[in-house]
């Protein structure tokens, strides 16, 4: 995808990958064997783990977040997964403002559909369309 | 790392669990038990087959209402049954509050 991490930009603004060059050093062959090889690049899991996020403001089709939501996001083998923790809803995108847009329209897809389908849910689902009901509200 | 593929997700939702697959901004899987009410659902990205990573993985089972992502692997890779996975999922309803996934 081309996107690396630099050491002027973090990793949740430009990329998914860390990207590491080392400077040249004297090392004997035996050193050189037991070093990475240069400019090889490294899944950003091996080396974070999930950072929260919150997330406030309007929703897709005119809905909006009744109080500020707390997310995880994350980076999952070259995606970014953005998540909630209560009942892991969760979106994957390349970049992370796709990633909470899409995370957005899952709340709002979600809310719809257990809502259409109220009738018929299990005392799990029917927590999740509470929890739902309580975060989102009309423009 | 656990990981899965997609088409493999599907196959075993839709055949095994018998999920109800819903065309919306993704594809919504919708699992019934055997009275007939919605006990969990997840989603899938649409499009081409893909890998799932690790913790995509971990998410898919904690949404479902499994205990772990090796569940959701036994689930889609045949060693847990239907009756098996609807069990630990209604036992897990309502959901526990959030803990450490694993």
């Amino acid at each position: 995808m081309g996107m690396y991490y630099t050491r002027d930009k973090p990793w949740h603004a430009e990329g998914l990958h860390i990207h590491i060059e080392k400077e040249p050093t004297f090392m004997s062959e035996a050193e050189q064997e037991q070093q990475p090889p240069r400019n090889i690049t490294f899944p950003m899991d091996t080396y974070r783990p999930p950072i929260n996020h919150v997330i406030d403001g309007p929703l897709p089709k005119g809905k909006w977040l009744a109080h500020p939501l707390v997310v995880q996001i994350e980076n999952d083998d070259g995606e970014v997964l953005v998540s909630e923790p209560h009942f892991y809803m969760h979106a994957a995108a390349h970049s992370v403002p796709d990633a909470i847009a899409a995370f957005k329209h899952v709340l709002v897809d979600e809310l719809e559909i257990l809502t259409s389908d109220e009738a018929k849910l299990g005392p799990r689902l029917l927590a999740q369309l509470h929890y739902l009901r309580n975060a989102i509200r009309a423009a | 790392m656990a990981t899965l593929e997609s088409d493999k997700v599907d196959r075993a939702l839709r055949g095994k669990m018998k999920a109800e697959r819903l065309d919306s901004i993704d594809w919504r899987y919708a699992i019934y038990n055997e009275q007939g009410s919605q006990v969990s659902a997840t989603r899938l990205s649409k499009g081409a087959k893909h890998t799932l990573g690790s913790s995509r993985v971990s998410l898919m089972a904690r949404q479902l209402g499994l205990n772990t992502s090796q569940q959701f692997i036994d689930l889609v890779s045949c060693s847990l049954s239907r009756e098996d996975a609807l069990k630990i999922i209604e036992s897990n309803s309502p959901p526990d509050l959030p803990r450490q996934r694993r």
